[in-house]
């Protein structure tokens, strides 16, 4: 059942290049759509009072590795893997048209959604490392065939970085299967290791700063704005909406659940290293002038807020931190859908020739429209997505961490303060009427920024129906970090209309 | 806000301040026609109507008696610009909270493309410069390479009894 979307799109690009040129784009986007139609009936068969893994495929692969074929879907991979085939969706119906080497694009569009859905659903260590590695061959094509003027350098740049952070994680969870004594490196197996809380500092440090590279966390960030301001605008999509979640899911699923007692030794310094990356990426978003560019070290701001959370290590920030993933991804990937259709039409992304563009006649009013709605969902305005994420983030970090969680707030002011420059500069203002002969945007063009603006609103509106798949995983993972007897209360599940009962808990804790 | 606000003719003025001083002193009216308990005035009826004394008392002598002395000027004008200026907020807010964060940005933005980034390009740069060196070190000769190969497996074997020995 899974493994369908591992498969479906690799099988599908790799038929793309069967096609006549006129159906690749149409094929692609029937693929991803399977895909997407896929996932949206795994949501419905989720079954959210299970605290455990579901849907679970097991074949044993390599027996001498401890590599086996073990693919399983709890809260949080189901969001992510959403995420993936949504945004891949709608990055390949971002694609212009007329996009040079049709067929190999498309192709390697799908190769890179398999890779992420691989290893969102990844069961075994080295089978999540594999699909990790795997992904960034795509990704560097992606960036170096069809980037703008310095792709040579971003993808390398990209390439290295992700190769040395995939070289740290794979050095941290081998000292994990080699001092826990561990068989192989299936997950559960790794649960199940017990190490004393000293190995676990040692061994939490490479999968950090190994999770701290693909995240980004500063200083470890500067493969990101060039990488995102070089690629295309649907590679940007794939690059800071999915890809980057690769970095908190691993952070969360292989650091946090499997070294909890290291986690907590760690954990001030990691809430310190969060607040230092939100303000540090909202400060450095407002010195830049070019709007790409704003919009990737936003996105380094965005991701200290999940760093906040998983450090705090409660249901409840866990929780906040899950949503902040997804809500990050849909505004990041709505931005940088209308920062490429911008750029496309008016020629260029300078913060000082842009100017006027909500005007209604010779401007692009939808599109600044979006614009202002996306820069403010960013920015945490309440009825849209990122402030419930954020809110929650907040809320279950101040207990644990109060001066960090206050940074981030001032973080989320100074959010306010670079999209108000960009919205001020580009939206309003006068238009330069001498210069303003821009193309028209169509409608096949402005369906993704609709379709996202839609998600922005209605999780907004309604944000439980983000919330509520997190929390089983939130609730699950925090198990082996209570000291206490099972007594984890039925309060852990404020977003859901009905609560697991302790029995239910009990159960799911016995179990783990 | 940073416009200095304009100031309506008396026309508008008059009623409006009219109006204003009746609202304020509502609960002090109502009190008297007996509407309303007396308690019901209490500090803040005596405090409106001190405040409402002082101020009438203050604009009828500097509007109403010094006419004739200082006809154009009747308040410094050091205090009609602060409040024409709204208290200089703009200005004091463009000159610390605003120049604060431009500046700490301007200064995150050189760190991150100079210092950050450029260390990362220095190793680079090193790396690149390291391959050259070593690229230009060939001489083509095969007994040379053959000289470098065995080298090193002499040293691994040496390294590789050490270990033997060390662990036996």
């Amino acid at each position: 059942m899974l493994s369908l979307l591992i498969w479906l799109p690799i099988i599908g690009g790799a038929l793309l290049f069967a096609l006549p040129e006129k159906y690749v784009r149409p094929g692609a986007l029937t693929v991803s759509g399977l895909s997407l139609l896929w996932t949206a009936w795994l949501f419905s068969q989720y079954d959210i009072s299970n605290l455990g893994f579901q849907f679970s495929e097991h074949l044993s692969w390599i027996p001498a590795f401890g590599l086996d074929y073990a693919l399983g879907l709890d809260g949080l991979g189901l969001l992510m893997v959403g995420l993936n085939t949504f945004l891949s969706w709608i990055a390949i119906y971002t694609t212009q048209a007329n996009i040079e080497r049709p067929k190999l694009f498309y192709a390697l569009m799908l190769a890179v959604n398999s890779a992420v859905s691989g290893a969102f659903l990844a069961q075994n260590f080295l089978l999540f490392f594999f699909f990790f590695e795997v992904e960034l061959v795509p990704l560097y094509l992606l960036i170096s065939i069809w980037g703008g003027e310095k792709r040579g350098y971003a993808a390398t740049k990209f390439l290295l970085y992700t190769a040395l952070s995939g070289a740290l994680i794979l050095a941290g969870a081998l000292g994990m299967v080699w001092l826990g004594e561990a068989s192989d490196f299936n997950y559960e197996t790794l649960t199940k290791i017990s190490l004393p809380a000293s190995y676990q500092v040692l061994l939490l440090l490479p999968i950090l700063f190994g999770f701290g590279i693909k995240i980004p966390l500063i200083p470890l960030h500067t493969w990101l704005p060039d990488a995102y301001v070089e690629a295309s605008t649907p590679v940007a999509i794939l690059l800071g909406g999915v890809l980057a979640k690769l970095g908190t899911y691993g952070l969360l699923r292989f650091g946090f659940s499997l070294l909890p007692d290291g986690w907590a030794v760690l954990a001030p310094g990691l809430a310190v290293w969060g607040a230092i990356t939100v303000v540090y990426g909202a400060l450095v978003a407002i010195a830049q002038k070019d709007i790409k560019r704003m919009v990737a070290y936003s996105s380094i701001g965005h991701m200290g807020f999940i760093l906040l959370g998983a450090a705090a290590g409660n249901s409840l920030s866990i929780s906040g931190s899950i949503a902040q993933m997804a809500s990050h991804g849909i505004i990041l990937a709505i931005l940088f859908a209308l920062v490429g259709i911008i750029e496309n039409k008016v020629g260029t992304r300078e913060l000082s020739a842009l100017n006027g563009l909500m005007n209604p006649i010779r401007g692009l009013p939808v599109i600044s429209a979006l614009l202002v709605m996306g820069g403010m969902a960013s920015a945490g305005l309440p009825g849209l997505i990122n402030f419930a994420a954020e809110f929650v983030v907040f809320q279950g970090s101040f207990r644990q961490f109060p001066v960090q969680t206050l940074v981030c707030v001032v973080g989320t002011g100074l959010t306010a303060v670079y999209f108000v420059i960009l919205l001020n500069r580009t939206c309003f203002g006068r238009l330069d009427n001498e210069q303003a002969y821009f193309p028209k945007v169509t409608l096949n063009e402005k369906i993704p920024a609709y379709v996202l603006a839609f998600a922005i609103v209605a999780l907004g509106l309604q944000p439980g129906w983000l919330l509520r798949w997190g929390e089983p995983t939130a609730v699950r993972i925090i198990i082996p970090t209570l000291k206490t007897e099972v007594s984890a209360s039925p309060q852990h599940f404020p977003y859901q209309s009905d609560t697991p009962s302790q029995a239910l808990l009990a159960k799911n804790i016995g179990d783990s | 806000m940073t416009a200095r606000a304009p100031e309506p003719i008396w026309l508008v003025m008059v009623p409006m301040m009219m109006m204003a001083a009746m609202a304020l002193h509502a609960p002090i009216i109502l009190s008297s026609l007996a509407l309303l308990p007396i308690a019901a005035v209490g500090a803040m009826g005596i405090l409106l109507l001190l405040s409402s004394l002082l101020g009438g008392m203050g604009g009828l002598y500097l509007y109403g008696m010094r006419t004739k002395e200082a006809p154009e000027k009747p308040l410094p004008s050091w205090l009609v610009e602060l409040f024409a200026y709204d208290f200089y907020t703009p200005k004091i807010y463009k000159n610390s909270v605003v120049l604060a964060v431009a500046t700490l940005a301007a200064v995150g933005d050189w760190l991150d493309r100079n210092l950050i980034d450029g260390a990362v390009n220095l190793i680079g740069l090193i790396s690149v410069a390291g391959g050259e060196t070593l690229k230009y070190s060939n001489t083509g000769r095969s007994q040379f390479y053959v000289l470098t190969i065995a080298a090193f497996v002499v040293i691994i074997g040496v390294f590789m009894s050490c270990l033997t020995i060390m662990g036996g």
